[in-house]
């Protein structure tokens, strides 16, 4: 069984650890398997049979070359392979974030998990996010093809975790915290948003979706929207003031519940804060 | 004042027919889990409608995060522990170290043990019994374990429960160590224990250092549950903090596990191979290595949890590390049995089994190991295929080694080897098929604790690999049922023998 489609820029550094590393183990497990059958089919004890001189009880270190032998052997093939990859990987990569902050084409998306949703917000024209003009959406992530993507990620309940099996990303989504990750999708399509991280009973309901667009179309979508969204902050303002029984009474101080629903979440983006 | 003698060998068969009981049920739970994802959304035969009759007989959502969760917290603290620790360890410890009349040191730290066992299971009985079972998984990470994401009674019974596993275990460990230390014949040296002494005595020193840290974290949430305290959510709290303390000791809580069967493993192999152990202080020097950094790798659980970069770096390097000596202990059972006379009696056989399943729970864990692989498999049924070869399919196949070697001396009854040489076949194939299948499952994306997961499209290859790793779990539950069998049908052992 084979692992979704990748759609992403650097994905494959991931998939082409983990497939030469199962090669690796695979063949590995597959000798010591072998070794078991040999010794329990070839070595059983039968009548007659002289018993064997006895193998040094571990008092001496000259019988211990082999085993330390295997040891460093395997230590090198796997782990020591896995440490320096893995590490490159790391370091060239997917810790870059600050240097996609830098990058003018980068698109910033805020996602607030919480039970059982994903809401997504784009900073929307004027580049600024947590204001009247933010793009925001339920479950619905658009995404420019080409361009790298940092998300920045909080959570309003429990503990969830942001899965983007076909982009190769997963980052828990942790209450009174904003985490950082990044990728760059260059696969145009549909995707999908999952959740790894169990968060009650409709876990694995946790769904949304990525689509991945031309450009030219996303940055018409975010610039529509954001048009749209500064009208319905303007009509809103306006509704409250002409309207007393909305306006907070003197001396209350005002309450998410007087915002309109769109605005209840986001941040002032953090850049380099968040990690 | 008179002392109240306590029977040291019946402490260990009360233990271990309480961790029996227990596997039944965790077993139990294991199949109508499974039953979700063979054939979903149809009433589980014959129990459904018993044990949901709210929902037809069908294994609801609500019903899925509770049967998950009990199931891991039941397997881990009230059947494994018990089984392996309390029956096989404390049968075995102090005759292997020649104590006088086989007993321990401080019987009342083992008795104390048993009895917070019990209380424990029997907190876990009345969690599954009470309206909203237990459903925060068997991490119970907060705040999903603090608030209305677990509501209800059932949940603050299985936290109780914990609490009580952790004082079992730590009062347990003490009495080991005691043991150990005090009671060994007369000019038996440290570096003469036989292996399988080894692996109980560092399991039983993690568990003293180790469970303290879980009762407090445990305590903490209980209190989070029950007064509000928002030390782990909330306002002030923090949730990561939780996890930090919860994989302290959780990740130790898999060498607890682990090095007894290890121990077993190296002392049966030499046994049943008329050897003795290849490089012994080669092998007590990596059980000593693992035991010492266990504490200093539990951050791998943590790598998607928002380490820093470093801090994820380090509990990299420290879990490959970590490898090296198991690796080393593994090559020293290998070279054990070379060109050996090997015995295969069922210890001997079940000796083998383990040694397979401990080759490929620790490969798959290597791969776990690092921050980028760790990014497609955390969280994913791979972790569960992996540990569940670790920690089901180990320390099961382990435990029945050791059950094998002690029955007859601890009952004075004979297990049928014709059964045992079945059953040793059909769990070690079994276990190979169900977890090498949620390896599969995991590797193409599966995420674990999904109820079904129809809603997504990247998971309908997963979810046919799901399926079939459900028939293979109803083969595997069916090959245990078959020990059971063995069990109730084993004939006295005539006194003239």
């Amino acid at each position: 069984m084979t692992m979704p489609l990748d759609a992403s820029a650097e994905g494959w550094r991931i998939d082409r650890l983990l497939d030469t590393g199962m090669v690796i183990a695979g063949a590995l497990g597959l000798l010591a398997v072998v070794y078991l059958g040999w010794a329990a089919l070839a070595w059983r004890r039968r009548p007659g049979r002289l018993e064997p001189r006895s193998l040094s009880a571990g008092t001496s270190w000259r019988g211990a070359a082999v085993p330390i032998a295997l040891t460093t052997l395997v230590f090198l093939l796997l782990d020591v392979r896995l440490f320096a990859v893995s590490t490159g990987d790391l370091v060239g990569t997917f810790l870059r974030a600050d240097d996609v902050e830098r990058d003018p084409r980068a698109v910033r998306v805020e996602v607030n998990a919480q039970r059982w949703a994903w809401n997504i917000r784009y900073a929307g024209l004027d580049g600024r996010f947590a204001t009247d003009d933010d793009v925001v959406s339920l479950g619905d992530l658009r995404l420019p093809v080409g361009r790298p993507v940092i998300v920045e990620l909080a959570a309003s309940d429990v503990v969830h975790s942001f899965f983007l099996p076909s982009f190769r990303v997963k980052l828990d989504a942790v209450p009174g915290r904003i985490q950082r990750t990044w990728f760059r999708p260059v696969t145009m399509g549909t995707f999908e948003i999952a959740c790894a991280q169990h968060c009650g009973v409709m876990h694995h309901r946790m769904r949304a979706t990525v689509s991945v667009v031309p450009g030219g179309d996303f940055d018409r979508w975010v610039a529509a929207g954001s048009r749209d969204a500064a009208r319905m902050a303007a009509e809103d303002a306006r509704a409250v003031a002409e309207e007393p029984t909305r306006a907070p009474e003197p001396g209350r101080s005002p309450s998410v519940e007087d915002a309109p629903n769109a605005r209840r979440w986001g941040w002032p983006w953090r850049g380099g804060g968040a990690r | 004042m008179k002392a109240i003698r306590i029977d040291t060998a019946a402490l260990a068969r009360a233990f271990l027919v309480s961790g029996l009981v227990f596997l039944a049920l965790g077993g139990a739970l294991a199949v109508v889990l499974r039953w979700q994802h063979a054939f979903p959304g149809q009433p589980v035969p014959l129990l459904g409608a018993l044990l949901f009759p709210g929902a037809d007989g069908v294994v609801s959502p609500p019903a899925y995060t509770a049967l998950f969760t009990s199931h891991g917290l039941v397997m881990i603290f009230f059947a494994a522990t018990p089984i392996l620790i309390g029956g096989i360890g404390t049968f075995l410890v102090p005759r292997e170290i020649g104590a006088p009349g086989g007993t321990m040191a401080l019987p009342g730290l083992t008795l104390a043990s048993f009895l917070f066992t019990l209380a424990g299971q029997a907190c876990a009985l009345v969690s599954l019994a009470v309206p909203n079972a237990p459903s925060a998984g068997w991490t119970n990470f907060a705040p999903l374990a603090t608030g209305s994401g677990a509501p209800g009674p059932g949940q603050t019974w299985m936290v109780v429960a914990i609490l009580c596993a952790a004082a079992a275990a730590a009062t347990g460990g003490a009495g080991v160590v005691a043991t150990v230390v005090a009671r060994r014949r007369a000019g038996l040296a440290l570096l003469e224990l036989p292996l399988s002494v080894w692996g109980f005595f560092l399991a039983a020193a993690l568990n003293v250092l180790f469970a303290p840290i879980l009762f407090a974290a445990t305590l903490l949430l209980l209190l989070d549950r029950v007064a509000g305290t928002d030390l782990f959510g909330g306002t002030g709290g923090d949730p990561v903090l939780y996890q930090h303390l919860f994989w302290l000791f959780g990740h130790p809580e898999v060498y607890i596990l682990a090095l007894p069967v290890w121990g077993l493993v190296g002392a049966l192999v030499a046994r049943y191979s008329g050897r003795p152990p290849f490089f012994y202080r080669g092998s007590v020097l990596a059980m000593i290595s693992v035991a010492s950094m266990s504490g200093l790798v539990y951050g791998h659980h943590m790598f998607r949890a928002g380490l820093t970069p470093l801090v994820g770096g380090g509990f990299e390097a420290l879990t490959l590390l970590i490898s090296a000596p198991g690796t080393l202990l593994y090559a020293n059972w290998l070279a054990t049995l070379w060109r050996g006379s090997l015995r295969l009696d069922p210890p001997m056989l079940f000796t083998l089994g383990a040694m397979v399943v401990i080759a490929a729970g620790g490969l798959t864990g290597i791969l776990l190991g690092t921050v980028t692989t760790d990014v497609w498999l955390h969280d994913s049924m791979w972790v569960v295929g992996h540990f569940h070869l670790m920690m089901a399919s180990a320390v099961l196949l382990g435990s029945f080694a050791g059950i094998h070697l002690c029955f007859e001396e601890m009952f004075g009854r004979r297990l049928d080897r014709r059964i045992a040489a079945i059953h040793f076949a059909g769990t070690l194939v079994f276990s190979l098929l169900t977890f090498g299948g949620l390896l599969a499952a995991g590797h193409a994306g599966q995420p674990r604790r999904y109820h079904d997961g129809l809603a997504f499209a990247f998971l309908s290859g997963p979810g046919e690999i799901g399926r079939w790793v459900s028939y293979s779990a109803f083969v595997l539950a069916g090959f245990q049922l078959l020990f059971f069998v063995g069990l109730f049908t084993a004939r006295r052992i005539p006194p003239d023998e």
